[in-house]
């Protein structure tokens, strides 16, 4: 016969109590041989856009992204050599080659889309990370040329990692900006993406929605 | 009734171990790992934005950590010392109900031996402490003794010590099936009454040993930001107090197990729990070996890259 008092070392205490609890772990039982419940993310990113015009229309989106403080200890850890709290130009250059160009694999977790047809984003220019009071940040230009008409062209760009393990928020105090748009009429709104689902459906990526044309 | 709800929650246990398998290697960075060792976001068993907002405060809780971190390091005083500590004991426990940290595992250890609630308290704190312990050792000795780059080198680490862990789990599952398999089919049964089987802590230290090696992430993380600000000794107290708030989490699982087989022990005849506890053992043992096979092989996979 198997004791129960002598099974749980807990004498005196009620049976019914673990009759009850047998009937909650048979319920729970998914949820706790669930591997997983809330894996991802694990860095945070914030986020600023700057669109960057030229003569003939939009020449790209500039981006900046401030890196969550742990994950930035650990970039310093690996790639501030000198430790002197700053990348130097060769420091920056590693970190580019290892703790950031891998993601371009995954459009640089940017999507764009032109007019509603989407935008491959292969290729970023003038990378950049700065360290500074162990705050790390990351800049890089996107090319993407669209130019203006008479009529206005709508443009989206959506910040995501596809797998959810980056989270990217976009910053509260000027989130966007733009850069010689004199010349064109911009409209510009941040929303999340109903069209746009992540992580199991989960999530809607925050989105720049934007329109331009000729003055 | 109660024994088909048995069968159900062994079924419903069994799939989630044979299911997790998809995420072996846990968590690869895409800054800092190349495309073909990432993985795909394992998906969550319930689709829920509340899922979303407890990361958000995961999040939010990691960077008032590392707010207080700066300021007890610059400032000092006893205050933001207690708070910080207080903080990391609280991402420990919300940490620690996230995926892996052992959950599944511990609760075969649960199912398949006669474990007491002192036992999965104890479990619970080798565990944490081991995994705790893991990462801590882990990025002292990258950063002091091996001089190496912790990122790149601690996804070898992580790697070699899942490959060590994922043995030893598929070796103690082996264990427990031949074990229970033996006693359910090729022994006669024992008389209960003049031999009353006791509660046993056996084999916890082994358990806890094989599923917390592995390094654990949350800790990893801290202990860097801490040595970044020449913080070591903060570092490893903040590791201690992360460590039990993960024990605490374990420890619940593992007790609410506990209660909820005894009570399934309870309600059949108790003739018949002898034969439901060893076709327990029989079946966790059985899964545990796939599991941590499954789990194996991946992990020499991504090794292999």
């Amino acid at each position: 016969m198997i004791d129960i008092k002598k099974y749980l070392l807990l004498p005196g205490t009620s049976l019914i109590l673990f009759r009850i609890t047998a009937y909650c772990v048979i319920l729970a039982s998914p949820l706790l041989a669930s591997p997983e419940v809330q894996a991802h993310p694990h860095v945070f990113i914030v986020q600023r856009l700057n669109v960057v015009f030229d003569d003939k229309g939009l020449a790209g989106i500039g981006v900046r992204w401030k890196m969550d403080d742990m994950f930035a200890s650990m970039i310093a850890e690996d790639h501030d050599l000198d430790r002197n709290g700053k990348f130097e130009p060769t420091e920056v250059q590693a970190v580019k080659e290892k703790a950031f160009s891998f993601i371009s694999e995954y459009s640089y977790f940017t999507f764009i889309k032109i007019d509603d047809t989407p935008f491959q984003v292969k290729l970023i220019r003038d990378f950049n990370a700065i360290l500074e009071n162990r705050k790390l940040v990351y800049e890089f230009l996107i090319p993407c040329h669209v130019t203006a008409t008479n009529r206005a062209k709508k443009v989206t760009v959506a910040s995501y990692d596809p797998s959810y393990y980056t989270a990217i928020f976009f910053t509260q105090k000027n989130p966007v900006s733009l850069k010689a748009a004199d010349r064109f009429e911009v409209k510009t709104a941040l929303k999340e993406d109903p069209d746009t689902k992540i992580y199991f459906d989960m999530i809607h990526p925050w989105t720049l929605f934007m329109e331009f044309r000729k003055k | 009734m109660m024994k088909y709800l048995l069968i159900l929650m062994i079924l419903m246990i069994l799939s989630g171990l044979l299911c997790s398998w998809t995420d072996p290697v846990g968590s690869q960075n895409p800054f800092t790992s190349k495309p073909e060792t990432q993985h795909k976001a394992p998906e969550p068993l319930f689709k829920s934005r509340v899922f979303v907002k407890i990361i958000l405060w995961q999040h939010q809780l990691k960077q008032k950590m590392s707010e207080l971190i700066r300021v007890a390091r610059s400032e000092g005083g006893v205050k933001p010392l207690m708070v910080l500590f207080g903080l990391a004991f609280s991402y420990g426990v919300i940490h620690a109900a996230g995926p892996g940290h052992g959950k599944v595992v511990a609760m075969s250890y649960v199912l398949s031996h006669r474990a007491t609630i002192l036992g999965g308290i104890l479990f619970g704190f080798c565990f944490a402490f081991i995994h705790a312990l893991s990462g801590a050792v882990g990025v002292l000795g990258l950063r002091y003794i091996i001089r190496r780059s912790v990122s790149e080198t601690l996804a070898s680490v992580t790697t070699t010590t899942q490959i060590v862990s994922f043995g030893l789990i598929t070796l103690l599952g082996l264990g427990i099936l031949l074990k229970h398999g033996y006693a359910l089919f090729l022994t006669p049964p024992p008389d209960r009454k003049t031999h009353p089987e006791k509660a046993s802590r056996k084999g916890v230290l082994s358990w806890a040993v094989a599923v917390g090696l592995v390094p654990c992430p949350a800790v990893v993380m801290v202990m860097l930001f801490c040595l970044s600000l020449d913080a070591m000794i903060l570092g490893l107290l903040l590791a201690a107090c992360i460590s039990i708030g993960m024990a605490t989490t374990i420890s619940l699982v593992v007790i609410t197990i506990v209660m909820g087989k005894a009570g399934i022990l309870i309600a059949v005849s108790n003739n018949y729990a002898i034969r439901v506890e060893g076709i327990i053992g029989v079946l966790s043992g059985g899964a545990v070996s796939i599991f941590g096979a499954l789990l194996l092989l991946s992990a020499i996979n991504a090794a292999l890259y």
